[in-house]
């Protein structure tokens, strides 16, 4: 047989971690990045990567990594690919310590480990606080080696539009175009494997890059794969609001000693210490996130009326937090003004992370279409109803490592190569795909599409975020629905050019984000429970008996289509998800 | 301060001509130059009021690690998800960096830089990503180092501040050199320190510096890429000397 | 020969021999301190020299047409921006290369007015020849600006030649480079014009 071939769509951490492996197995990859690869958002991940390695000797165990990424997830993840993710961590820090991620050293020269949220081991391996960065640099290198010597051919930017399904349905390729000379052509591939990154730019300014918009995913929803968990959006408890994005300030900051405080008859008031003692500032995300909202809008104790707190770290050494968190303390210097060194950070919770993602099956990494597989943040695989940080890299590389494995092995089984394909579903899609962009060139009506997502951003912000009413999700509902129509019937494109038109990129973007809104928005209606980051008032508690299930949405002209999945709980009974000693709850 | 004055090198297709174009954006506190241009996005009508195309340029994760957004602001190479309006001159003149063929407006093709890091052979070369046992132990002193070199983003203002990158000269420029030294730095890849300074021993390479140091000024990461340069440039003198008395 | 080896070799012959060269010959020009016959003694004995006219060729021209034509390809190879980014070390690139044609003319005039033209008239250089040449105070100036732009570019070319073969890597060190290559640009500097103002 030919060499296999598979396609990679996304230069991020799974991305070229899903390449390497299918280069090493002897396949060929043909990388596709809709930037250049330096530029993929993954470069903002900051705080570590988990891998219970127990180097300090405080019985932590990939066991234990198990149970509190289970239970940090409040349950609602398959077990055993969490299992298997968690056992597979100590063995990939290993590899990113041999291609040359500058992780923290001990003082023996060991790569050293910082305890993050929702666990009580020091478990995330770091540099600094630009892990993510560091990481994506060595896995480019790695990528380098393997395009020189063949196994890789690059394709940087290029733009995913659609992928290529023949008569049974089977993914045999995609349709890609030329950010520059908008040149649309067709990659032929055995197996295609997206790793496309999260969505948060549905929610306008938030931590994500601005190239996360879910765009590829939701295409490939609308192509008919399962989106699953749509309604589990990670608040991250601490981001600040710079002129154009919203930062993360990670737990980094709290595992060298920051603590969140609000000024309480001018005394300041360590309330997660005092309400979540075990864990202190180092709960879980959703907990934190709701336990400042609580602070800031049921006692009103916010900085000067603002719903933000303070997150403090001045009282440790500037240079130590310098070595240590550097890429934080740069960045609010240079976008807040202010030297964390010197005095406390303001911080607010804001939109940093998707759990959901298109589905994939829980051994191979593959979605419902055969040869159409995803990894990394765009799958939903890894961390039920909430994410611990450290956990997010992880996914990623493992994820990937098991999506470009598995596609190997896909494409042994494979009886028909893409090669014996009629040639007719290439074109077709071509085709399809240029009188698409042709429809929306000419659309002259009187909406930017700049500003329709400042408003959609808007709406899901005040509509969709950490509190969430049902009366509330149906009018959002509604109105995206009418977004859509808008979108449809009264955009304006003020650059028809046919050369380097972000516009009219920006404008795919814009219907995929739209189709995922609401994706994400009925999610959340339907849920009547209370789950990890998904929090109704109307039902505060979680609901085993009926909602320990995952969410797949189904694309229909009408709108999703829901249906339910039981979730594998073999491993770990699910159990009262309780983070304080002191018995008060969020 | 109400309003923001911009001129804006523009170019619709490469090849074509470039001409200025002005806008008067109204100004927001903490105000950046991707702020505007986003501005610009959202209602692309120029100073004199007529309608015109959305700036093009590049931009991903807007807290300067991902090394998109650099372009030329008022006559010097920087980031422009950094670039404070409150703290330039008005107007303020943007223009795309001028060392790389040119796409679109402020955008420009800087393909080149990752085609230059494959010829000095920038990877540690591994047996595999399975799981071979931990790497080499690395002192707390030596990690830091290492750490600061290897933020690199791979932006491009260390090549168009270099006297030495233009179209008579095929310098790689300072991020190869610095990214070499952060690769034979590494215990894991000092086993392949002599292949990659042969690299850089060939044309376009170390031989190319000719220490105006601009790199240094403008790298927005503050990598100590002189010094970096330097420092290969002594492991090449070291590599000449064993090549001409023989021992390789 | 790789275009590597001939750039530390350009940086090399700017030192060892042209740079010493100039040294010596500030040093033999210093007769003129003592008194006007010792500076022509001094001349016509350097012409006595055994296989001088070798030595000439070998130390001092060779090395000179070779620093000459590669300095020349690296003025056409570079391009300055000290406008856009007016950096110490990019004003010392741009003068590095100003002050390399200005000693490149200035040598060149030097040599064939003081040696060519008696060469072929069958003379030696005399104290007086060159007093009645520099008392035009066109001459003056010319050798005046000849002589600051060599020592300029000696001087600053020991710091640069110092990093190219890679010796002061640091950022402290190349400051103390910095300053020892001013000193010694003031040392030349004064020595040079020292020399000049007593042809007047």
């Amino acid at each position: 047989m030919l060499r296999p071939r598979a396609i990679v769509v996304g230069g991020g951490i799974s991305g070229l971690m899903a390449s390497l492996r299918i280069a090493e197995l002897g396949g060929h990859v043909t990388l596709l990045s809709t930037l250049s690869l330096h530029r993929s958002g993954s470069v903002t991940l900051q705080e570590g990567i988990n891998a219970a390695m127990d180097t300090k000797k405080e019985g932590d165990s990939p066991e234990r990594h198990f149970q509190e990424t289970i239970r940090g997830g409040d349950f609602l993840a398959h077990q055993p690919p969490v299992k298997r993710m968690c056992e597979a961590a100590p063995g990939l820090i290993h590899m990113l310590d041999r291609i040359g991620v500058p992780f923290h050293r001990t003082e023996e020269g060991w790569v050293d480990f910082r305890r993050l949220d929702g666990s009580l081991y020091h478990r995330a391996a770091f540099a600094g606080t630009t892990t993510g960065q560091h990481t994506h640099h060595a896995l480019a290198g790695q990528i380098r080696h393997h395009e020189s010597k063949g196994g890789v051919t690059l394709y940087e930017g290029w733009e995913f539009l659609s992928a290529v399904l023949d008569d049974q349905l089977m993914c045999r390729g995609v349709v890609a175009m030329n950010r520059a000379s908008m040149e649309i052509r067709a990659f032929k591939a055995d197996a295609v494997i997206f790793c496309t990154g999260g969505l948060g730019m549905i929610y306008g300014g938030s931590t994500p890059a601005i190239l996360s918009t879910g765009s590829a995913a939701g295409v490939l929803y609308q192509q008919g794969v399962y989106y699953a968990n749509g309604e589990f959006i990670q608040i991250h408890p601490s981001t600040f609001t710079g002129p154009d994005k919203s930062f993360l300030i990670s737990e980094a900051v709290v595992s060298e000693g920051g603590r969140y405080y609000v000024l309480r008859d001018k005394e300041p008031w360590y309330f997660l210490e005092e309400w979540y003692p075990p864990y202190g500032n180092l709960v879980p995300r959703d907990i934190a996130t709701r336990a400042i909202l609580k602070v800031v809008e049921n006692f009103h104790l916010g900085i000067e009326g603002e719903k933000e707190v303070c997150l403090d770290v001045s009282h440790r050494d500037p240079d130590s937090l310098y070595s240590r968190l550097g890429g934080i303390v740069e960045t609010y210097r240079k976008f807040a003004g202010q030297d964390p060194c010197r005095g406390p950070m303001r911080v607010r919770p804001n939109v940093h992370y998707s759990m959901g993602g298109l589905w994939v099956d829980s051994c191979r990494q593959m979605t419902n279409i055969p040869g159409l597989f995803a990894a990394g943040e765009c799958d939903y695989q890894y961390h039920g109803a909430n994410c611990l940080g450290g956990n997010a890299l992880l996914s990623s590389l493992y994820g990937g490592r098991v999506a470009g494995e598995s596609a190997f092995c896909y494409i042994k089984g494979l009886e028909k190569g893409t090669d014996s394909v009629d040639e007719g579903y290439f074109t077709r899609e071509i085709k399809k795909q240029t009188e698409d962009n042709q429809k929306i060139l000419q659309k002259q009506g009187s909406v930017n599409p700049h500003r329709l997502h400042q408003q959609l951003g808007t709406l899901m912000r005040e509509n969709v975020m950490t509190i969430r009413h049902n009366k509330v999700l149906a009018e959002t509902d509604e109105k995206l629905q009418e977004m859509m129509e808008q979108w449809e019937n009264n955009l304006t494109m003020t650059d028809v050019t046919h050369w380097a038109n972000d516009e009219l990129i920006f404008a795919r973007h814009l219907r995929s984000m739209l189709h995922l809104a609401r994706v994400i928005t009925l999610g959340a209606f339907r849920r009547n429970e209370s789950r990890g980051a998904h929090y109704k008032p109307e039902c505060p508690d979680r609901d085993d008996n009926y909602w320990l299930k995952m969410t797949k949405a189904k694309y229909t002209e009408k709108g999703p289509e829901f249906s339910y999945e039981e979730v594998d709980t073999s491993l770990m009974r699910p159990c009262v998800r309780d983070y304080t000693t002191s018995g008060v709850l969020v | 301060m109400k309003e923001v004055y911009f001129k804006i090198k523009r170019c619709l297709q490469r090849g074509r001509d470039s001409y200025w174009e002005e806008f008067v954006i109204p100004y927001r506190s903490e105000m950046t130059v991707v702020t505007a241009l986003r501005e610009i996005q959202k209602n692309p009508v120029n100073a004199r009021g007529q309608k015109t195309t959305p700036v093009v340029w590049e931009c991903s994760c807007l807290e300067e690690v991902c090394g998109a957004c650099s372009m030329i602001i008022n006559g010097r190479a920087r980031q422009a998800c950094s670039a404070f309006v409150a703290r330039l001159e008005q107007p303020i003149l943007l223009e795309p960096l001028s060392k790389f063929p040119l796409v679109r407006d402020l955008k420009v093709d800087r393909l080149e830089m990752s085609q230059n890091l494959r010829r000095v052979k920038s990877w540690i070369p591994v047996d595999g990503t399975h799981d071979v046992g931990p790497g080499p132990h690395q002192s707390v002193r030596h990690q830091q180092r290492v750490y600061q070199l290897s933020r690199c983003t791979h932006c491009g203002c260390c090549l168009e501040a270099c006297p030495q990158v233009n179209p008579h000269n095929d310098f790689v420029g300072a991020y190869v050199i610095s990214q070499v030294r952060w690769l034979n730095r590494l215990p894991s890849g000092a086993l392949n320190a002599e292949d990659r300074v042969d690299a850089l021993m060939a044309s376009g390479g170390l031989s190319e510096c000719s220490q105006a140091q601009n790199c240094v000024k403008v790298c927005p990461k503050g990598l100590p890429l002189a010094e970096s340069i330097i420092e290969m440039q002594k492991s090449a003198t070291l590599r000449l000397f064993k090549r001409s008395l023989g021992i390789s | 020969m790789s275009r590597f080896v001939l750039k530390r070799l350009h940086s090399l012959s700017g030192l060892v021999p042209l740079g010493a060269f100039l040294i010596l010959h500030f040093f033999s020009s210093s007769y003129v301190f003592i008194s006007e016959t010792a500076f022509n003694e001094q001349v016509r004995s350097l012409g006595l020299l055994p296989l001088g006219f070798f030595l000439e060729i070998v130390f001092i021209f060779l090395p000179l047409l070779f620093h000459i034509f590669l300095g020349l390809v690296m003025v056409y190879r570079g391009e300055n921006n000290f406008a856009n980014y007016p950096f110490l070390n990019n004003w010392l690139y741009f003068l590095q290369r100003l002050t390399g044609i200005g000693a490149l003319v200035f040598v060149m005039v030097h040599v064939y007015s003081t040696r060519f033209y008696f060469l072929t008239s069958n003379g030696s250089v005399t104290f007086q020849a060159l007093r009645s040449t520099l008392n035009n105070s066109y001459w003056f100036w010319f050798y005046l600006v000849g002589i600051l732009a060599t020592t300029f570019h000696f001087s600053n070319g020991i710091r640069t030649t110092l990093m190219t073969w890679g010796i002061t890597v640091g950022e402290s060190v190349q400051t103390v480079t910095l300053t020892l290559s001013s000193l010694v640009f003031l040392g030349t500097s004064f020595w040079g014009v020292a020399i000049l103002l007593k042809f007047i």
